[in-house]
């Protein structure tokens, strides 16, 4: 035997452990699924319409992002959950600050959804008689939007707000 | 339970001039007409209850116009001002189909 075909035992080791494991590298690597990576889950769903509402029964909207103390008592404060479980029933509160006086109180809330095809859901009509300005109700959402709240006042005022929801499961 | 049933809740007995809360919910399926029935693929009609008025001491003072977007079972909750006198609770509701529904309840002052 030659000098150069000799193999030591710890050189064989060496080599095929090299081998070994490039082929079973090479093998896990070809093994996945080409599109595993690439596929993505596509919503069917139309995007969400970030407009606001600019005028309600011809008043224009006051859309305020950063309200004055006297400001904050006639924005409509609306509790909604962060995410809805449900979209068949969504619980929304509206309130206002400000009392309800027979000199000024609020005359209408509304609430409007954009990504729905009617999108007013309801709209309220409050006097004197209710002391505070305050709504509970539940509403149906389909996919994640805005729900904008609209008050309006005796004096011709018009302040809206709107909250962004999420919805696992649509409810229309 | 029959559909147009109203469940009011109002406190045993209020002071006056405070203000209460007042709750209610009614019995009716609220359908959007853009639904299909999943058996026979046709469109169930639209059918909701489109207009409610609270009447207190026979004054209107709460008015709701509702869309097709209030879930089924509407359920409302409002503040009311207790007045001098115990005085009727009114709800009356319209719906599409031309239906009315009608609650009263007394409220104490004391």
């Amino acid at each position: 035997m030659s000098k150069q075909l000799r193999v030591t035992r710890r050189d064989f080791i060496k080599k095929t452990a090299i081998v070994t494991a490039i082929t079973v590298g090479a093998g896990s690597i070809m093994s996945i699924p080409k599109d595993s990576f690439a596929k993505k889950i596509t919503s069917k769903l139309p995007p969400i319409i970030l407009s606001n509402i600019e005028t309600v029964n011809g008043k224009k909207v006051k859309w305020i992002d950063h309200p004055t103390k006297e400001e904050k008592l006639f924005i409509p404060r609306v509790r909604l959950p962060l995410i809805a479980q449900n979209g068949a029933f969504v619980p929304i509160t509206i309130e206002v600050k400000n009392p309800q006086t027979d000199k000024l109180y609020l005359k209408t809330f509304y609430i409007y959804d954009l990504n729905n095809p009617f999108p007013r859901a309801a709209s309220f009509d409050l006097s004197p008689g209710n002391g505070t300005a305050f709504i509970k109700t539940r509403i149906k959402l389909q996919q994640e939007s805005y729900v904008q709240v609209l008050a309006e006042y005796s004096n011709g005022d018009v302040y809206g707000y709107k909250r962004k929801i999420k919805v696992t499961l649509g409810g229309c | 339970m029959k559909i147009g049933t109203i469940l009011v809740r109002v406190p045993g007995s209020v002071e006056k001039g405070k203000i209460f809360k007042v709750m209610s919910l009614t019995h009716h399926p609220m359908d959007t007409g853009l639904r299909k029935n999943k058996k026979t693929g046709k469109i169930i009609p639209k059918w909701i209850i489109n207009k409610v008025d609270v009447y207190y001491d026979k004054r209107l003072i709460t008015r709701c116009n509702y869309g097709i977007a209030i879930s089924a079972n509407p359920f409302l909750v409002f503040d009311v001002k207790a007045g001098n006198k115990t005085a009727p609770l009114d709800f009356v509701m319209y719906d599409t189909k031309g239906n009315i529904y009608k609650k009263s309840v007394s409220i104490n002052v004391t």
